[in-house]
């Protein structure tokens, strides 16, 4: 963020310095002023020359349209230029681009003909040349004094380089070129002078003395601690030397008249605001400066009508406000055409008091951004003298003699106890007690030795930003150059580690990776209308949300209450990006509102989603859905989770396919997690594959349940293993989960491993059933099973699915 | 009948026999043929009995001698038709080793992922643990305990989205700090990853969600010169050696001194372009000695105890280290962007 803009020539004022722009620019930048840009002023002016027109022609077929012969050295004969300006005279001096000549809007001047006549060349105006934004109406003119054959840029002194600087509230001494200038002598050019300006002018002494015109009463002494006034009289508002505006527009400000123009001028020389008043406008010349009143209102120099409240402080007249201190001006006393007499104001406003008001009224001006970070309260006089000095150069003017300086609220300065000891032990070197007094004087500090090694600073009014030791021990740090500092590594006494939780999520995430899903991350601001597009707001949970007070816009309104959301948008992008198959998962935050107060639920959840599966190992024509069921039973197996189950989902999550749906629980009643087809009219319109299957589950429970679980060693049996294959034709609506669970309980212990190795329905398969087939296989861990131990276990459960389910066993 | 004129021929007979055996079957009905129970050896043999009894021994010691010699003749021949076999199936089974294994999908890890757990383990291996902390902050941890009160300009540096007037959205992993001293006694060696949030509207280099991760070392004796020593070894183990880096002042309202790092331009070397806006530097961190109101108001004694606090955007991180230019490419996931890492 750029906060100010100083140029290379202007600052030569202040302080002699010959780098070069580059080098100004590192050594601003190393200073702690970081350089965000450097901008020459003179950019695509450089083949611009001061020409003269010698004689007008009229142009033979043209009515609208002039030949000047233009003489662009002593010693050439003048060239044709056919031009359209209006405001073209013999005699003008003018900015001139030659054929070959590139402007700064990028025109290339060639020789053409305009209309029969030959043209060599152009006379520009302000706006070809980059010096104005609108329009011009003609050409440029320029001074008759102006040298002919005379480079542009350097008669207009464009010839100079402004550095954007981006301060942070550290360097509000810097705000000013004086502040700039005195940094750069202190770290850089001590030998060099700090140039500040000479003030000197005469006084009117016909005129009495401030006193008999002007009377300021501070009623609030802790926001307003100190109040300068000066009166000018006389004064004839215009435009300011052509020297100050230059300067101005270099600083980024645009100039208006001498009065509004030097106070800026002041503010960017003594990093002061000063504010100016139509003197006579000002009852009885009498300024209070006190809180507004609850609902005062007052009309402010941009034509705004503010509401006040009394935690504000404005300036007033007996009747009525006249400003809003040191943040803007009033509409009622503002300097215009017809004033004559001009108060000068010249203040200091407490930071926190003008920073609460700015930020209440909107209104951030360049004075409020300084007096937010601190002025230097001592200078409220000197930079008030310079504006009289320069309003007193303007025809007539006459200071009236004497200031006024309510000040009451002395300036203290700040001491501060410094210990060589403790500045070596902070940044790793090793300094001498001479060397720090001396880095510091050569700030400005004034350095007392209490004891030895022991120092009482002085802090300069100047230095608003330096509180206490450890910002000492920052200026000893960039006096003696961070970059010198060495480099050492604290030594640890402890081992670094993650934390189990943390353990525990890397290692589910390297487990879903190995199941073939790719990582993703999500905004996790959201808008509400994604929820509602995907009826997810049905679910209770998900409705429960913490919104933004301030958003950005309604995509980023609030914040997510399930990664759902998230996931869908990836996956439905890709497919629309003819993606043909993606597998996705995302561990992050969800937020839950709980009502009032009370800070929202932060939950580590852990979603996913697939679509372009096309394996469809059980022919129910859901291969997405059982693709993402095994990469769960793989990560559930691997983090040791037992006792869990895919319960179908009947009632819940409108936004899932109602027959592919399924609650995953843990011991048969706790939900943890869902995962289900997307249902297929939100799948159409959210451009997924039908089939898109997503699941979603509450890390911190997953973390929870099987956390306590030890990794530990299963002595390998040893003894055979007894395989049965086993057919069952079952009801089409009994699940296979359920038979799978019934064989299971029955074949107990020595039924190592039961798997589903087939469904069929169709031929063979009476109407309204279904065959499912199983491999059993039996081992017991402490000897060898006989066939007759097995088959009768087998019979066992062929009998329990004869009775319970009526199942019909195949191939018996 | 000459039994010996016979053996001559089976003799021959059978020479010119095996040149026409081709595979291991025939070559078993010749052994049988010859050499079997009912075979013409045997049926030599046989005929024993019917000549002279000074002439048997002859004719049973050359009849013997054939039939080692078919047995020979025959071993040999096997030996030579297995290796025949082997060879052919060898030829039969040969496949095209150019053709492309099958697939196995491994999913990916996101880069800003990948990052964040590069930084973890270099941090681990110096003896730092990795801290958490809640995303939606209150006032109190997210400004006023990292010194920046109410009203203070500094907070214009973060544009903060709000909940209400308690709560907002953490616009630094700064709080972790925070929270970790208060909940631990020094030393404190922690980093902390993590999601924050500031009210900058989205485009190429700036995203209202975007990743931090925060660095607190608090110790006794712990000097600037340790946090510049940590930084170069991070931006060494991120960057690579051949990199510069290089520390200037700068400002945090929780850190005093403060540095901003740079490191020599990723892509230029040093020598200026576009990336680095022609510096030949790249801002990548903020970091500082912890400030003194910091620790006293965590509870730590200041004058007994220093530390130093970096702060490193992990997105800018993954942009450089990846040469990617738009911060919304993280957040689109497109599919053809994950499988690149
Ligand atoms: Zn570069």
């Amino acid at each position: 963020m750029i906060n100010l803009q100083i140029s290379y020539n202007w600052l030569k004022k202040y302080i002699d310095i010959n780098y070069t722009p580059a080098d100004l620019s590192e050594k601003l930048t190393m200073a702690g002023l970081e350089v965000e840009g450097v901008e020459y002023l003179g950019e695509g002016l450089e083949d611009i020359k001061i020409a003269k027109i010698e004689e007008i022609k009229a142009h033979p077929d043209a009515d609208k349209l002039v030949i000047c012969m233009v003489k662009t050295a002593a010693d050439k004969e003048p060239i044709p230029v056919v031009t359209g300006a209006p405001n073209v005279e013999a005699g003008q001096m003018v900015p001139f681009a030659e054929v070959g000549t590139t402007l700064p809007n990028g025109m290339k001047i060639e020789e053409i003909e305009l209309r029969g006549q030959l043209s060599q060349g152009m006379i520009c105006s302000k706006d070809e040349l980059g010096l104005q934004e609108e329009r011009a109406a003609g050409i440029m003119v320029l001074e008759e004094s102006a040298p002919l054959g005379a480079s542009f840029l350097k008669y207009k002194r464009l010839d100079d380089y402004v550095f954007k600087l981006d301060l942070t509230p550290n360097y509000a001494r810097c705000l000013g070129m004086i502040g700039v200038a005195r940094e750069l002598k202190s770290l850089y050019a001590q030998e060099k002078t700090l140039n500040t300006p000479p003030i000197s002018f005469e006084e009117a002494e016909e005129l009495g003395t401030i006193n008999d015109y002007v009377e300021v009463e501070i009623e609030d002494p802790d926001l307003c601690p100190r109040y300068t006034a000066r009166l000018v009289k006389n004064v004839e508002i215009k435009e300011s030397p052509e020297w100050i505006q230059r300067r101005l527009k270099a600083a980024g400000i645009r100039p208006i008249n001498n009065v509004v123009d030097i106070s800026n001028f002041v503010l960017m020389e003594y990093n002061q605001p000063l504010h100016t008043f139509d003197y006579n406008k000002i009852k009885d010349g009498k300024i209070v400066v006190r809180r507004a009143e609850a609902e005062e209102k007052i009309m402010t120099l941009d034509d705004e009508e503010r509401a006040l409240d009394d935690e504000m402080l404005v300036i007033s007249d007996p009747e009525k406000a006249v400003a809003v201190g040191g943040v803007m001006g009033g509409a009622n006393t503002e300097v215009t055409e017809e004033t004559t007499d001009v108060l000068i104001e010249s203040a200091y406003f407490n930071p926190v008091s003008i920073r609460k008001t700015a930020k209440k009224l909107g209104m951030h001006s360049d004075s409020s951004h300084r007096f937010e970070r601190g002025v230097d309260i001592e200078k409220a006089v000197e930079a008030n003298n310079r504006a009289c000095q320069m309003l007193a150069k303007c025809d007539g003017a006459k200071v009236v003699p004497g200031v006024i300086d309510q000040y009451p609220l002395k300036y203290e300065p700040v001491v501060i106890k410094l210990e060589t000891a403790r500045v070596n032990e902070l940044l790793g070197i090793e300094l001498k007690a001479a060397d720090v007094r001396k880095s510091l004087e050569r700030l400005g500090f004034e350095v007392k030795a209490a004891a030895a090694d022991k120092f009482e600073v002085t802090v300069p009014s100047y230095r608003t930003d330096v509180e206490q030791a450890a910002d000492l021990v920052e200026e000893i740090a960039r006096v003696y150059g961070y970059n010198k500092i060495p480099s050492t590594r604290p030594i640890s006494k402890q081992r670094g580690k993650r934390t189990p939780q943390q353990k525990f999520e890397k290692r589910v995430e390297e487990l879903l990776q190995a199941g073939g899903l790719d990582e993703v991350i999500t905004y996790s601001l959201q808008a509400k209308k994604s929820y509602d597009d995907l009826n997810l707001c049905q679910f209770e949970d998900y409705a429960k949300f913490v919104s933004i007070k301030n958003p950005l816009s309604e995509a980023f309104a609030v914040l997510r209450t399930t990664l759902v959301p998230g996931l869908i948008d990836v996956l439905s992008s890709n497919a629309r990006r003819q993606g043909s198959e993606m597998a996705i998962f995302e561990t992050g935050t969800v937020f839950r509102n709980k009502g009032g107060n009370n800070r929202p639920e932060e939950l580590n959840m852990l979603g996913g989603g697939i679509f372009g599966v096309e394996n469809d190992i059980w022919q129910q024509g859901a291969p997405n859905f059982f693709a993402l069921k095994g990469v769960l039973e793989m990560l559930f197996e691997r983090i040791q989770l037992d006792n869990y189950q895919f319960i179908p989902d009947n009632d819940n999550r409108d936004f899932l396919h109602p027959g592919r749906r399924a609650e995953i629980k843990y011991n048969q009643i706790q939900t943890f997690g869902f995962i289900g087809e997307i249902h297929p009219e939100l799948a159409d319109q959210n451009n997924l594959p039908q089939g898109t299957t997503i699941f979603e589950l509450d890390l911190d429970f997953l973390f929870k349940v099987t956390a306590a679980k030890e990794y530990s060693y299963q002595k390998l049996v040893k003894y055979p293993v007894l395989a049965r294959d086993l057919a069952v034709v079952l009801k089409e609506e009994i699940a296979v989960g359920e038979i799978h669970q019934a064989i299971q309980n029955i074949g107990g212990a020595m039924l190592k491993n039961l798997e589903l190795f087939d469904i069929y329905q169709g031929d063979q398969i009476k109407e309204g059933h279904k065959s499912a087939a199983f491999e059993l296989k039996f081992q017991a861990d402490d000897r060898t099973l006989t066939d007759q131990e097995v088959n009768r276990r087998f019979n066992q459960i062929v009998k329990h699915l004869k009775e319970e389910y009526s199942a019909e066993i195949r191939g018996n | 009948m000459d039994l010996l004129d016979d053996l001559k021929k089976i003799e021959k007979e059978a020479e010119a026999e095996l040149k026409e055996v081709a595979d291991l079957d025939q070559l078993e009905e010749m052994r049988i043929k010859y050499l079997g129970k009912k075979g013409k050896i045997q049926a030599i043999f046989s005929q024993m009995g019917k000549i002279e009894a000074d002439q048997r021994p002859v004719v049973g010691k050359e009849a013997n001698i054939l039939k080692e010699k078919i047995q020979g003749w025959l071993g040999e021949h096997k030996e030579r038709l297995e290796k025949e076999a082997v060879q052919k199936r060898f030829e039969a089974e040969k496949i095209d080793v150019t053709l492309p294994g099958s697939e196995v999908e491994a999913g990916r890890s996101h880069p800003l992922s990948l990052v964040t757990k590069e930084l973890e383990d270099i941090f681990i291996g110096l003896g730092f643990d990795i801290a958490e902390g809640p995303e939606v902050e209150s006032e109190y941890y997210n400004f006023e305990a990292l010194n920046i009160p109410a009203h203070h300009p500094a907070r214009d540096l973060q544009d903060t989205l709000y909940i209400d007037d308690h709560y907002l959205l953490r616009t630094h992993t700064s709080p972790v700090q925070i929270r970790t001293m208060e909940a631990e006694e020094p030393p404190v060696r922690i980093i902390a990853p993590g999601r924050v949030y500031r009210s900058d509207e989205l485009d190429a280099s700036h995203s209202p969600i975007f990743h931090q991760t925060e660095g607190l070392v608090i110790d006794k004796d712990i000097s600037f010169s340790d946090l510049k020593g940590t930084i170069e070894l991070i931006v060494e183990a991120l960057f690579g050696k051949e990199r510069d880096v290089r520390f200037r002042p700068s400002y945090f309202p929780f850190t005093e001194p403060s540095a901003e790092v740079d490191v020599s331009c990723i892509v230029c070397g040093g020598e200026g372009c576009p990336l680095c806006s022609h510096t030949g530097w790249l801002e990548i961190m903020g970091a500082g000695m912890v400030h003194p109101n910091v620790l006293e108001m965590s509870g730590y004694d200041k004058d007994v105890y220093s530390g130093f606090a970096f702060g490193v955007g992990l997105d800018r991180l993954v942009l450089l280290k990846y040469g990617i230019d738009d911060i919304r490419v993280l957040y689109e996931n497109d599919k053809r962007f994950l499988h690149q890492f």
